[in-house]
């Protein structure tokens, strides 16, 4: 007889696998480019979210650890630093207020959706326009960024923010509002 | 060649990548955007991928450079161009962002193979496939890289070849593309606003069914893979550990 504890470990791993898999070739995939910085506008956000919706601030966390910087380690490999931590936060703190909803009521997915969308447009914001700049003084390779460009960049990645939310709510409403956890 | 000397060789090629040293020291422009460092970087690695992995992988690799890459780079300098048109940035023209995409295209040229070659490297089927026969048995942490692996082949080999093959079948693109030679053609007012709306929700509705598609084609078989691998047998653990676990029984 298989141990309870042990399927309900593995099929946790599963469920990271997938939506990392799955946030991993949104990422690559669907890629615009943003003239002013050199970044990219893409939907990897969709999955870091409702998994985080679904699943908890757990296997979101993980999830927006895992898929998005492995998009970014084919070709913006620059990224990986600020995109493991800015949606490894974001898929933290949407399934900590997210999937704690009561039923099918709306409210609280759509604050964990709005706070996800203000760590992405803020947390990038940060990076770009602070940390990077004070990385690339001693390595080059970090050299990718200015504050300027940093400011460029809010309303592309406010617009990815919202567009990614509004699927992930979609997607949250087909499967019913929420799953057993 | 062994892979695990393979895997070596392509990580400390690709530490020029990531570090920037000895690419910077070369800075010298062979034309704006173009450093000597990177093209002879780029020549490096590709000579290298070529050489280790013949001919066959190099083309296929070659194929999906070309199909992450164009659209960044044209899709890119289009929006710069359109940008600079409108006049809404760029005033110097051309020479303010073209330097920019030459070297995100040479920098996606070096790096997505290189990625690729290390992806490409680790023998994951293998590792599968002997976890599955070990008879001295199977560790919890093994036991979640399998899972993680044949959820991640799974998802890269059935789920979105189908969900590709669904697009191409229900028509997606055509009908995105029609609307949207339709709006270009009409003024700009009420109804081309009102247009341009339906077709954004449109997009989010065919997003959201392809996305739920995609995700439930991902699931649907984790609980029956997590049964069937946590009945794999359990690495015999050391005199040790089942010396404690008696005391503590």
């Amino acid at each position: 007889m298989p141990k309870t504890s042990e399927v309900k470990q593995l099929v946790n791993v599963g469920i990271v696998a997938a939506f990392a898999t799955l946030s991993f070739i949104g990422t690559l995939v669907i890629r615009i480019p943003i003239p002013a910085t050199g970044g990219y506008f893409n939907l990897g956000d969709t999955f870091v979210m409702i998994a985080a919706l679904l699943y908890g601030p757990l296997i979101g966390g993980l999830v927006g650890l895992i898929g998005p910087a492995l998009a970014d380690a084919v070709g913006y490999p620059q990224f990986i630093l600020a995109t493991a931590i800015v949606k490894g936060v974001e898929g933290a703190l949407v399934g900590v207020i997210g999937s704690r909803s009561k039923g099918t009521s709306m409210v609280q997915p759509v604050i964990a959706l709005a706070v996800g969308i203000a760590i992405i447009v803020l947390g990038y914001f940060v990076f770009e326009a602070f940390v990077y700049p004070l990385l690339g003084k001693t390595i080059p390779f970090f050299k990718v960024t200015t504050f300027e460009a940093a400011l460029g960049e809010l309303v592309p990645n406010l617009m990815q923010g919202i567009i990614s939310a509004l699927i992930a709510f979609g997607i949250w409403r087909v499967f019913g509002g929420r799953t057993k956890r | 060649m062994n892979w695990k000397l393979k895997f070596i060789l392509l990580f400390i090629l690709s530490l020029p990548a990531f570090a920037g040293y000895p690419v910077v020291l070369l800075d010298s422009e062979l034309i704006a955007g173009l450093t000597y460092g990177w093209v002879s970087y780029l020549f490096l690695v590709h000579a290298v991928i070529l050489s280790i992995n013949g001919r066959q992988f190099y083309a296929n690799i070659l194929a999906v450079v070309a199909l992450i890459s164009i659209p960044v780079v044209f899709v890119g300098g289009s929006i710069s161009y359109l940008i600079f048109l409108l006049g809404l940035g760029y005033e110097s023209g051309q020479s303010a962002y073209s330097p920019h995409y030459l070297s995100i295209c040479i920098t996606m040229l070096t790096v997505i193979p290189l990625a690729l070659s290390l992806i490409g490297a680790v023998p994951f089927q293998r590792f599968e496939h002997k976890l599955l026969q070990n008879k001295a048995g199977v560790s919890k942490i093994e036991k979640s890289m399998l899972m993680f692996l044949r959820v991640f082949n799974h998802i890269v080999y059935f789920v979105i070849p189908n969900i590709l093959e669904t697009i191409r079948e229900e028509g997606h693109y055509r009908r995105w593309m029609e609307g949207g030679l339709r709006l270009s053609s009409e003024p700009l007012g009420a109804r081309k606003i009102w247009a341009v709306k339906s077709k954004i929700l449109t997009l989010i509705k065919d997003m959201i069914q392809l996305a739920v598609e995609s995700i439930c084609a991902s699931i649907q078989y984790i609980p029956l893979w997590a049964v069937e691998i946590s009945q794999l047998p359990e690495k015999k653990r050391n005199k040790g550990e089942d010396y404690a676990e008696d005391i503590g029984s």
